[in-house]
């Protein structure tokens, strides 16, 4: 059973005047495990896509079903839920809490999701330690480098071990070196963690390392093409 | 927990800003208080300076002389009336008889209309430091038939100490009352009607001279404190043994001075709410660039799943916990000031001295230190506060997450 799938997904701008097709009738499915790249010029509607697995945005016809629920049909609280529970998210700027330590910032989702304070610490410091920011737990977000900001941000969004993790660009801004550890990072983490992976991205580095590559143009499917 | 160490580490990731929303808050709250504190302390030295030499701070009467203020509605009530009273009403101190009633006096020439007023020295003293306002002569030495007239009175009628004052008019239930007085002292009333008319003689006299033995038109009630005054003539009213008596407060005898109090606290209301404006667009300006300045934020805490009615707690408790900051402080700050001005009242200069001192008063600006002002300013700035606390509460209610987290 797929984790996600979108059938005749569309999201439509100014459609009673000039329409604009950010996503046009886009039906696809992603297993679990998978490690896929969603790819395509600027204005492609990659980002869009994601928005709309993720439940940040509605479509404008079709439907979206992550992890056996529709989402598109949800209240926007229960989307709200929905994503605490099932998703994670890895953004281009890290966006963590500044005031927060990035143990403190690890820990976000599982205590919003009100898990025990020992189920956190066991799984936010054995995740920090993986990620090696095994000595920085009490570093604020200013203290951390990039990458080390980006490798906080994973931990957050793979804590609460979620369904799959939504991540839109994620090394746009690291160098060459700490976006390479942090692919390695996310690549043994999908495959300790079992957990899917989706990306937007322009990165040919992170294009290289995914299991799957979609192409879209103009907000339509172009091409899927699965690697062996 | 969480979400209050949230709110708290985001109130300091700021420093500046939260010190300068604070420090809003603080003077508000000081400058209400300093203001209120000058605007009380003024009307209660008014109401002092009224109350204590006209009808007191509480006031019991014959049930009919409210509404025909004549001799014929006197009470009986003599010195084991008094002091069962005292017994009956722990909160009252002492009470303080007055017989009053108009009549006419005459010096060796000329006559005027005067306020006959029989009094106990004693009591009357201790209410009102009557003795101080004596210029001239003794306030009764024990002999018979002795008066102390007003200066005005003894003016206009020529007399000076030692002479003979004639009284004529009518006294309990149309009796003839006249007699002939030694003028034995002379008082400045702070009153300058009263200067003009007042006689004062020994309630026994007074009795004596009306035909109404043991008989007052009012008794002045004088609590242990005087604020308690309403809760004095509450008790006395609902008790059945004075059911032929009623007890009013200087509210109700003084409705003119009410007015002037009332009419004297909206100008001071107006500038308060002038302050609170200003004050509120201060903190108004602050809250809005925190809260601009974080949308992003808000944004990516809703993307990952934070609830918007926790996102709105954690700001609700930024705001609360700055606003209550500056509350106490500003409490804090405004106690050792008012404290100050209430041992130093501020003098309002040589000229007004003497005029001031001639209607018994002092000239200086007073300031209360009544604690009710205290919580009732205080709430009401925080209540602003907490009103512009809506604005980002709101805001994260209706921000648009996709547009919050591109910015």
């Amino acid at each position: 059973m797929p984790v996600i799938e979108t059938n005749g997904l569309y999201k439509i701008y100014n459609e009673d005047t000039v329409p604009v097709y950010a996503v046009n009738n886009i039906s696809i499915q992603f297993d679990p495990k998978e490690f896929t790249c969603v790819i395509g010029p600027s204005g492609s509607g990659k980002s869009t896509l994601l928005n709309l697995i993720g439940g940040l945005d509605t479509p404008s016809r079709g439907t979206v079903t992550v992890a056996g629920q529709r989402i598109e049909t949800m209240s926007e609280s229960e989307r709200i839920r929905f994503r605490l529970e099932h998703i994670g998210f890895v953004f281009q700027h890290y966006n963590l809490i500044p005031v927060l330590t990035a143990y403190e910032n690890a820990a976000f989702i599982m205590q919003l999701q009100a898990r025990p304070e020992e189920e956190i610490r066991e799984r936010v410091t054995g995740l920090l330690e993986q990620v090696g920011l095994g000595g920085r737990f009490n570093s604020r977000p200013s203290e951390l480098s990039g990458g080390e900001q980006q490798r906080v941000a994973v931990v957050r969004a793979l804590a609460s071990k979620p369904d799959f993790i939504l991540a839109d660009e994620p090394t746009a801004n690291l160098d060459t070196k700490a976006a390479f550890n942090l692919l390695d990072m996310m690549k043994q983490l999908n495959e300790d963690e079992g957990i899917t992976f989706l990306f937007s991205t322009h990165d040919q580095r992170v294009i290289e390392r995914a299991g799957r590559v979609v192409t879209l143009v103009d907000g339509a499917l172009h091409s899927d093409e699965r690697k062996s | 927990m969480m979400l209050f160490k949230l709110a708290w580490r985001n109130l300091w990731r700021s420093k500046r800003r939260t010190w300068i929303t604070i420090s809003s808050v603080l003077f508000a709250v000081l400058l209400a208080l300093f203001l209120e504190s000058m605007d009380r302390g003024s009307q209660e030295v008014m109401v002092q300076n009224v109350v204590r030499y006209s009808t007191g701070y509480a006031q019991l009467q014959d049930t009919l002389y409210f509404d025909e203020q004549h001799i014929d509605n006197a009470m009986l009530c003599d010195e084991d009336c008094r002091e069962k009273i005292l017994r009956d009403f722990p909160d009252i101190a002492y009470t303080v008889p007055r017989l009053e009633s108009v009549a006419l006096a005459a010096g060796e020439e000329k006559t005027r209309v005067a306020f006959i007023t029989g009094i106990d020295f004693e009591a009357e003293h201790r209410f009102n430091d009557i003795g101080e306002r004596l210029r001239e002569g003794d306030f009764f030495t024990g002999g018979e038939d002795e008066v102390v007239i007003g200066k005005g009175l003894a003016r206009n009628l020529d007399l000076k100490i030692g002479d003979s004052l004639v009284v004529f008019g009518q006294g309990f239930q149309g009796a003839m009352a006249a007699g002939k007085f030694v003028v034995v002292g002379l008082v400045q009333h702070p009153v300058p009607d009263l200067n003009e008319r007042i006689v004062f003689m020994p309630l026994h006299q007074a009795q004596w001279l009306f035909d109404a033995f043991d008989r007052v038109n009012h008794l002045k009630l004088v609590p242990h404190r005087l604020r308690h005054h309403q809760r004095v003539v509450d008790a006395i009213n609902a008790n059945p043994d004075y059911q032929a008596l009623q007890a009013y407060t200087w509210e109700e005898l003084q409705p003119e001075l009410v007015q002037t109090i009332e009419f004297d606290q909206a100008g001071t209301l107006m500038f308060l709410l002038i302050l609170y404006v200003v004050i509120g667009f201060g903190i108004f300006g602050t809250v809005l660039t925190m809260t601009l300045e974080r949308e992003k934020e808000f944004g990516v805490l809703i993307s990952v799943g934070m609830q918007r009615r926790k996102l709105a707690q954690v700001v609700f408790t930024e705001t609360l916990i700055m606003n209550f900051m500056g509350v106490l402080l500003g409490i804090a700050a405004a106690i050792p000031v008012l404290l100050y001005f209430y041992y130093n009242p501020i003098p309002l200069g040589e000229g007004m001295e003497d005029m001031m001192a001639e209607y018994g008063m002092e000239a200086v600006l007073r300031f209360s230190l009544d604690p009710q002002f205290f919580y009732q300013q205080a709430i009401i700035v925080f209540g602003i506060s907490m009103a512009i606390v809506a604005y980002p509460v709101i805001r994260v209610f209706r921000l648009d997450v996709l547009k919050a987290a591109r910015k």
